[in-house]
């Protein structure tokens, strides 16, 4: 089961547009759910990521509109509770205790926020905590230089394997693998 | 073959006629043709014949249309060629028959006599080339003997068919008996002559009431004198020169002299796809010169469009050299077509559009780097629709689809916006078009820029291409607002971006706003695009200010999409120089700000100042009094106060025990100067917050939520636990005592 964890986007207010070799990279068809750490911006973003899969699920970042969209969400796939949250909420920003604190409260396996514009990937009391970064590397106020980056779940059973794919001058791939406590 | 687009024109009885007529008529040949093969087989030959020749005579028939009469013929010819293989056969075994060419002759009715003549008269050249130039003069000249145009134009088919691999390819000198390529032309071009005039004399034929009718049987019937064109394409000793001095001429001459317009509409474009590329380039003024003598019927648009999207993939072909440079190509299709506009005053616009289109597509195709090329047809183009009076531009009318495809054509071949700018005539053609159909091509050019990351360097081009796509900047009629900003804006930092907004900011329905996030949001995303550059950040600013003074105008629906994108690009760059104008560029964004939030974006203009004031922390800058870290406690203490009574004071019960929750981290992890970096981690107040908050849940009418807040609040008390643990154990002690204290609560 794949699953495409992405955010931060930030077009039209930050950034042109998703960099065109991430654009390759996402083809229709082959992600299964979309869980997005909100910050769209627009709708042209929102479209794109239906384009990619029908399950989508989408927090509110500061920069969005949606009021539909919650703060928080939780998503179960296959064995896994996972929450959902943009991060600007969290204080302080991107650090783990606040994180931990909504762990507790959302009961999830595996927690997902954005907002810092910098990837992160961390297992903490048997939980594994995950900061896809910014899609377009868009530009933070806390983050100068900011990479684009997403993740790319692939859950089987009771362990999920991260791919991190991040653009410098290339795509490169990184590879984590977390198992749940049982 | 010819019937395949055949509309149904003939009414029920004439069809029912038509079948009986017809299979009558295939009865009679097949039980003919049985025989004629009877009698081969028993090798008598002049029995055969005789058959033949009772075969033939169905041709002769006028009772049948002109699909009926191709089926007909089909069938007879396929039978005729047992009678050809038998007689090649026996020539080549010696057994030649003696006076055969002349024996057939005296068969007694001409068709079957002229397709017996053809078939020996071809067999005879296959066996021996000797007399081969003599006999096909005999038969093409022989031909004339049948005048009617159905009859006339099967047999002179029937010729061309028989002697397709016969005809002489070869230069003079070679071969002086069997004939060169010159007999062949002549031949052919006989036979075309004649089969055209029979083609045209067609039209004139029966009665007016039937013209339509006879006219669709035309169109099916053109490919029988396109043939002729083909076979002489096939000649493979037809080089240019030749082409030039012989073939062509004559081809035009008859198709100009025959004046029907049916018949040079076809023949002009049957010569266009036939022939090479190479060869219309070495004659492109005669077939001009004749396309400007054709009947004025004529869709003269249609050839020299088909002719000019010909020659511009032939340029621009792999392993082509390209348009020789002694041919001014542009310049001859140029002043073609002027002389037709000039010529037609009845030209529609579309038309007009369309041929210059084609005429834009040549000159993108061939002469890349030649923007004045481009620049002149569009010229051309919008005084040519002055002269016809066009004012408006409907949407979904063909004109305004034709004028679309003409400005999209530069956008797509040259991939670059900056040089569309330079044209001088490409904005007024984009301005004639109907709102919708010009917001298309404006979004269509934006998009083009974004997929081709095609940067605005300088200010003045930021502001050629926000007029070009203006209809996206702002709404017709606020250009008045748009001096008015100007005029603001230069005097300055502090113009004010709210001002167009009155103007702009109806509510306006659902799709439209839809439509209009959309354009807008591509805007937006275009400005990212106005860069110099690293080497010339002086300008970047400037080119900043520029795009804010025009994108202000475009009222509070839009700027929503367009301004934000302008600060975070002007807070993007960190360059040394660039610093230094720090304090400039952040009274440029303060103002752009302010102007949102007066824009009825507050929620917008909020989380903009809340970022600058986070980017101005990390600039090492003089004029800090707004950073965030740099608050004294003098400052921090009421800030944080005020936090938690504007908390205290939302609406609904739930949103103000949260928000009064959450005002807890301002006493942990705040930072007044004092502390040097340090958190605060005032444990009592957070208490104080967190027991407030604990007070506002209980008043909470609905039990579900109400636990849902104390089951948050737990979650504080532990947060703070777990971070306070690394400090002394009595505070750590006093925390889990209030933990408790709500627990008892609960």
């Amino acid at each position: 089961m794949l699953v495409l964890v992405i955010g931060d986007f930030h077009v039209p207010y930050r950034a042109q547009a998703l960099p065109a070799k991430f654009k390759k990279l996402l083809v229709p068809g082959k992600i299964q759910h979309i869980l997005c750490t909100g910050n769209l911006s627009s709708r042209d973003m929102y479209d794109y990521l239906k384009s990619l899969a029908t399950d989508v699920h989408i927090v509110r970042g500061e920069f969005d509109d949606n009021a539909q969209w919650p703060d928080t969400k939780v998503v179960t796939v296959g064995q896994f509770k996972i929450g959902v949250t943009h991060g600007h909420q969290l204080i302080p920003w991107g650090d783990a205790a606040p994180l931990s604190a909504l762990q507790r409260q959302l009961g999830a396996d595996i927690v997902i926020s954005g907002h810092t514009h910098r990837f992160e990937a961390f297992e903490k009391d048997g939980r594994f905590f995950l900061n896809p970064g910014s899609a377009t590397g868009a530009f933070s106020p806390t983050q100068c230089e900011s990479v684009p980056s997403f993740a790319l779940l692939d859950i089987q059973a009771a362990t999920v394997v991260c791919y991190v794919y991040k653009l410098l001058d290339d795509v490169s791939v990184e590879r984590i693998e977390y198992k749940k406590a049982v | 073959l010819f019937w395949q687009t055949r509309s149904q024109d003939m009414s029920g009885p004439v069809t029912e006629d038509q079948e009986k007529l017809l299979d009558e008529a295939l009865s009679v040949v097949k039980l003919q043709a049985f025989q004629m093969k009877r009698c081969l087989d028993k090798a008598k030959l002049m029995d055969a014949l005789k058959h033949a020749s009772n075969m033939l005579g169905e041709l002769r028939t006028s009772l049948l249309s002109p699909k009926s009469y191709y089926e007909l013929y089909m069938l007879i010819t396929d039978e005729m060629r047992h009678l050809e293989l038998y007689l090649l056969d026996e020539f080549q075994k010696g057994r030649r028959v003696q006076d055969l060419y002349e024996l057939v002759q005296y068969a007694g009715n001409i068709i079957p006599r002229l397709y017996l003549l053809i078939t020996v008269g071809v067999v005879y050249i296959k066996c021996s080339e000797i007399s081969r130039k003599d006999i096909l003069k005999d038969l093409v000249e022989m031909c004339r003997g049948v005048q009617h145009p159905l009859r006339g134009l099967f047999l002179r088919n029937y010729l061309l068919q028989c002697t397709k691999n016969v005809l002489p390819d070869c230069v003079e000198e070679e071969q002086e008996d069997s004939g060169s390529v010159s007999d062949s032309i002549d031949f052919v071009l006989l036979n075309f002559s004649e089969m055209n005039k029979l083609w045209v004399r067609m039209q004139h034929q029966g009665h007016t009431r039937e013209r339509d009718r006879r006219e669709q049987e035309r169109r099916e019937l053109k490919l029988l004198v396109g043939t002729n064109l083909v076979r002489l394409s096939q000649l493979d000793t037809i080089d240019v020169q030749r082409y030039r001095s012989v073939v062509l001429p004559a081809v035009l001459e008859q198709v100009v002299n025959c004046r029907d317009a049916l018949s040079q509409d076809y023949v002009m474009e049957c010569i266009i796809q036939v022939f090479p590329d190479e060869y219309h380039l070495a004659t492109l003024q005669d077939f001009l010169q004749a396309c400007a003598e054709l009947n004025p019927a004529v869709p003269v648009k249609n050839i020299l469009i088909s002719l000019i999207n010909r020659l511009s993939a032939f340029a621009t072909r792999d392993g082509s050299n390209g348009i020789p440079s002694d041919i001014p190509l542009f310049d001859f299709f140029s002043e073609q077509i002027a002389k037709i506009i000039e010529n037609k005053p009845d030209l529609s616009p579309e038309d007009l559009v369309s041929l210059q289109a084609a005429l834009t597509g040549l000159a993108l195709g061939v002469y890349k780097d030649r923007e004045d090329y481009v620049d002149k047809v569009l010229e051309t183009t919008n005084s040519g629709l002055d002269k016809l009076g066009v004012e408006h531009i409907n949407d979904h009318s063909n004109l305004s689809r034709e004028l679309m495809k003409l400005l999209k054509l530069p956008i797509d071949l040259w991939n670059d916006a900056l040089v569309l700018l330079r044209l001088r005539h490409y904005s007024p053609l984009l301005q004639r078009l109907d709102s919708p159909t010009k917001k298309s091509v404006s979004a269509y050019l934006l998009q083009n820029m974004l997929n081709n990351g095609t940067l605005v360097p300088s200010s003045e081009q930021v502001e050629q291409l926000l007029d070009l796509v203006r209809c996206l900047v702002a709404d017709p009629g606020a250009d008045a607002a748009a001096a008015a900003a100007d005029a603001t804006a230069t005097n300055s930092l502090g113009g004010d971006p709210g001002d167009g907004s009155a103007n702009g900011a109806g509510p306006g329905s659902e799709a439209d706003n839809e439509d209009l996030a959309e354009e807008q949001s591509l805007l937006g995303r275009v400005v990212h695009l106005f860069s110099t550059g690293p080497d010339l950040l002086d300008e970047q600013f400037g080119v900043l200010k520029t795009a804010r003074r025009i994108l202000a105008t475009g009222g509070g629906r839009r700027v929503k999409y367009t301004l934000p994108p302008v600060v975070f690009h002007s807070r993007q760059d960190s360059d040394d120089k660039w610093r230094k104008k720090c304090r400039k560029i952040f009274e440029f964004c303060h103002s752009t700000v302010c102007g949102l939030a007066k824009c009825e974006l507050p929620n917008l203009a909020l989380r903009l100042f809340v970022d600058g004031a986070l980017v101005v922390d990390k600039i090492p800058f003089d004029q800090h009094d707004t950073r965030m870290t740099c608050f004294a406690a003098e400052n921090h203490e009421p800030l944080r106060s005020q936090t938690v009574h504007a908390a205290s004071k939302l609406l609904r019960k739930p949103d103000q025990s949260r928000a009064v929750a959450a005002c807890a981290h301002l006493f942990w992890s705040g930072r007044p100067r004092e502390l040097q970096g340090a958190e605060m981690r005032d444990l009592k107040k957070v208490g104080e917050c967190l027991k407030r908050a604990g007070r506002l849940a209980s008043q909470c009418m609905d039990a579900g939520l109400q636990a849902q807040l104390y089951t948050e609040l737990v979650n504080y008390y532990l947060y703070f636990v777990l971070q306070s643990a690394g400090q002394s154990g009595s505070s750590g002690a006093a925390c889990v005592r209030s933990v408790w204290s709500v627990s008892g609560v609960v």
